[in-house]
C-alpha cells in the first residue's frame, strides 16, 4: 500500500497508480477538475473533505483470484467472488460524465470486471471493506443484451473499515433489455464510506430502473449518468432514512437523447438528527428526443431541526413539446396530521410513524421484497430514541 | 358527560372562549349556535386538546375527571370523538388501515382482543353501505382526493366505527348536498341512545332538521349567551344572531 494525497495529485499522474492510465479519463477529469466545493452538489456532500484526507491506495493485484460463483464479491477493493459464465474480456465506459469522481474512479480503479449477460439473471453483489484508512477503487462493467432483464442487487458492509473510501462503479450498456438496480446501503457513521460513479446507456425501447435505498448514520453518495435512447423508459427511485451525522447524496444527470423516452423519477428523505442529504437531479431533454415524458419529484420530511436537506430537481429541455413536471418539498410532519391521527386514539410516536409510512409507502411498495425487512428495520431506528 | 366550567382558552395568544359555561349530559343532543368568530371551533379544539389552543383558565370535566392537561390520544381513548371540519389527508396510509389501527388501539385500552381484518373489513363494508359510501374507498388513501361530502361522510364512518361517548361534530352539514346530509344525519342517528352525547356545531338549522337537538345553545363571544330547546333555532332564523344575546 502506498500513501496518497488526492487532492495534491495532478490528473495526469493519478492513472500511474495502478496502471489504470486512460487518456480519456485525465481529459475527461482535467476538464472536470477534482471534486471541489466549487461544484454545487458538493457544497453539500462533502467530497473536498473526503479527498483531502490522507490514505493508503489499494494497490493493483498481481494475480487474479476471484472465486467461480454466483454472486459479484468485491472485498477490500479486490474482486473475491464472480460468475465466470459472465466474465467477458471487452469492458465499456462513457466517453462523458458530469461527474469528476467518474473518471476519478477509472483512474484510481485496481480492480476491473466486465461481464456480458444474455439471459434473465439476477446479480448479487456485495462490496466488503473492512481496512482502515484505505482508498480503494474498483468499477463494473457491464453489457446486457438479446433482450435479458437483469436485477442486480448491491449492498455494502463497512463497519470495520473506518476512515476508508471506496470510489467504485458501474458502467452498463442495456441493448434492447431491461436493468433493475437495486442499492441498498446502511452506512455506518464509523465505518468506510462508500462513492458509487455510475454510467448507464439504456438503447432503444430498453428499460432502466435505478433504484438507491440509504438507510443509517454515515456517509454515502451514489451518482449516476443514465442516457436514453429511443422509446426506452428510466424509473429511479431514491429513499433515504438518514439520521445521526449522515451525509448522503442522491445526485443524476438523466439525458434524454432521442425521441419517445421516459423518466420517472421520484426520491423521498427522512433526515433525523444531524443528518443531511442533498438530492440534485438533473433531467435533460435533448433537441432529438421529442415526445419525452418526465416526471420528478423529491419530497423530504426533516424530524428535527437540525437535519438538513438541499434537493435540487431540474428539467433542462431542448424541445418544444413534452409532457414535463417536477416539484420538491421538505419540511417537518403536518401538526394537522399528527393532531388528527392522535385524535381517534393513536399515540403519538405511533401518528408519527404511521405518517412517515405513508410518506414513503409508494418507494417501498417498488422495493424487492429481500429489502423490505432491511427498510423496516431502519425505519424503527429513526423512532427508536423518540 | 361533559361539564366545561368558567374555560378560558386562546389561539395564537389571543382570548377566544372567554368564560365558557356548559353542561353536557349523558343521553342528550346539545346543538351550539353562533355566529362566525364566536369560538364554536375553539371550543371544540379545546374538549378534544388542539395543539393550537391555550387553556388559560377554568376546567374540562369529561366523565368527572379534568381533561384539560390530558393528550388527544387518550381523549379519545376514553371516548371523545370529534367529527372534523376540515379533515386532514394522509397521503400513502390507507383508510381501511388507518381505521383498524385506530379500532385496535380503542380495543387495546379497553382490554379487549383486537379485530381481526376479516370481521373489521366485514363491519367496516357494513357502515360503507348505511353512509352510501363506496367500499373501495376503503382502500384509498386516508382522505386523499375524497370530495368535501366524501370527506364528511369519511368522519361519519370513523364514529360509527369506533362508537365514542362523547361526539362532537364540527360543521358536519357544511359542503353537504341534501343527499349526503340525510346519509350522515342517518349515521348520527343510529348511534344516538341513552349513553352517548352529541355536541352539534353548526351555523345553519339545516342538520338540526334530521338531528333532532335536546339543547341548543348560542354562543357569542366566547360565552354561551343562550340556553334553550329547539324553538331557538326558529328565533335564529328569523331574527338572527345579533337580536338573540341576552344570557340566562
Amino acid at each position: 500500500m502506498r500513501e496518497i494525497e488526492l487532492l495534491k495529485s495532478d490528473p495526469g499522474t493519478l492513472g500511474d497508480f495502478c496502471g489504470a492510465k486512460e487518456e480519456k479519463f485525465v481529459d475527461m477529469l482535467k476538464s472536470l477538475k477534482m471534486p471541489s466545493k466549487e461544484v454545487e452538489h458538493y457544497r453539500y456532500f462533502d467530497m473536498e473533505y473526503l479527498l483531502s484526507k490522507n490514505y493508503y491506495l489499494i494497490d493493483k493485484k498481481s494475480s487474479r483470484s476471484a472465486e467461480n460463483s454466483n454472486r459479484l464479491v468485491f472485498e477490500n477493493g479486490y474482486l473475491k467472488e464472480a460468475p465466470k459464465e459472465f466474465i467477458s474480456r471487452s469492458g465499456f465506459s462513457a466517453q462523458e460524465h458530469f461527474d469528476p469522481v467518474y473518471p476519478l474512479s477509472h483512474l484510481l480503479s485496481c480492480e476491473r470486471v466486465s461481464l456480458e449477460i444474455d439471459r434473465d439473471v439476477t446479480l448479487e453483489v456485495s462490496h466488503v471493506n473492512t481496512l482502515k484508512g484505505a482508498l480503494g477503487a474498483y468499477r463494473i462493467s457491464l453489457r446486457i443484451k438479446s433482450g435479458a432483464k437483469v436485477l442486480i442487487k448491491e449492498r455494502f458492509e463497512g463497519e470495520k473499515g473506518s476512515g476508508s473510501l471506496i470510489l467504485f462503479g458501474w458502467d452498463v450498456d442495456i441493448q434492447e433489455g431491461s436493468l433493475e438496480f437495486v442499492t441498498i446501503s446502511e452506512p455506518k457513521s464509523e465505518g468506510a464510506v462508500f462513492v458509487g460513479s455510475h454510467y448507464i446507456r439504456a438503447d432503444k425501447e430498453s428499460f432502466t430502473g435505478y433504484r438507491s435505498y440509504a438507510l443509517g448514520s454515515g456517509t454515502v453518495a451514489n451518482i449516476a449518468l443514465i442516457e436514453l435512447e429511443k422509446s426506452s423508459r428510466c424509473e429511479a427511485s431514491h429513499l433515504v432514512f438518514a439520521m445521526e451525522r449522515a451525509s448522503v447524496a442522491n445526485i443524476t444527470k438523466i439525458v434524454h437523447k432521442k425521441s419517445d423516452a421516459a423518466t420517472r423519477q421520484k426520491s423521498r428523505h427522512v433526515l433525523k438528527d444531524k443528518a443531511q442529504a442533498v438530492f440534485d437531479a438533473l433531467v435533460r431533454v435533448e433537441k432529438d428526443a421529442e415526445g419525452a415524458s418526465v416526471h420528478q419529484e423529491n419530497r423530504t420530511v426533516l424530524l428535527n431541526d437540525g437535519a438538513y436537506m438541499v434537493a435540487k430537481p431540474q428539467l433542462e429541455i431542448y424541445i418544444d413539446e413534452l409532457e414535463a413536471s417536477h416539484g420538491s418539498t421538505t419540511g417537518q410532519i403536518d401538526p394537522q396530521e399528527l393532531f388528527y391521527i392522535r385524535s381517534r386514539g393513536i399515540e403519538e410516536l405511533k401518528a408519527k410513524k404511521l405518517i412517515i409510512t405513508g410518506f414513503v409507502n409508494e418507494l417501498i411498495q417498488e422495493a424487492p421484497k429481500e429489502c423490505i425487512e432491511e427498510i423496516g428495520v431502519a425505519f424503527e431506528r429513526l423512532f427508536a430514541t423518540e | 358527560m361533559i361539564k366545561i366550567e368558567s374555560l378560558k382558552a386562546a389561539i395564537g395568544g389571543k382570548e377566544i372562549l372567554k368564560g365558557l359555561d356548559l353542561e353536557i349530559k349523558k343521553g342528550k343532543v346539545h346543538a351550539i349556535m353562533g355566529p362566525n368568530g364566536a369560538g364554536k371551533s375553539t371550543l371544540s379544539k379545546a374538549i378534544t386538546g388542539h395543539y393550537e389552543v391555550e387553556i388559560t383558565g377554568g376546567d374540562i370535566l369529561y366523565k368527572g375527571e379534568s381533561i384539560t392537561k390530558m393528550e388527544p390520544e387518550l381523549r379519545a381513548l376514553k371516548g371523545i370523538f370529534m367529527s372534523f371540519q376540515n379533515p386532514v389527508e394522509v397521503p400513502g396510509v390507507t383508510n381501511a388501515y388507518f381505521l383498524r389501527e385506530a379500532l385496535n388501539a380503542k380495543m387495546e385500552f379497553e382490554g379487549k382482543e383486537p379485530l381481526n381484518p376479516a370481521d373489521f373489513l366485514r363491519m367496516a363494508r357494513e357502515y360503507c353501505e348505511i353512509l352510501g359510501m363506496d367500499p373501495k374507498m376503503l382502500n384509498r388513501s386516508l382522505n386523499v382526493g375524497f370530495s368535501g361530502g366524501e370527506k364528511k361522510r369519511n368522519e361519519i364512518l370513523q364514529m360509527l366505527i369506533l362508537k365514542p361517548d362523547f361526539i362532537i361534530l364540527d360543521e358536519i352539514d357544511s359542503g353537504l348536498d341534501i343527499d349526503a346530509l340525510k346519509a350522515v344525519s342517518q349515521g348520527i342517528n343510529r348511534l344516538r341512545n341513552a349513553d352517548r352525547s352529541f355536541l352539534i356545531i353548526t351555523h345553519y338549522s339545516r342538520i338540526l332538521e334530521y338531528v333532532k337537538p335536546d339543547y341548543v345553545h348560542i354562543l357569542k363571544d366566547g360565552r354561551v349567551t343562550k340556553t334553550g330547546d329547539y324553538s331557538i333555532v326558529k328565533d335564529i332564523e328569523e331574527r338572527g344572531y345579533s337580536e338573540i344575546g341576552e344570557r340566562l
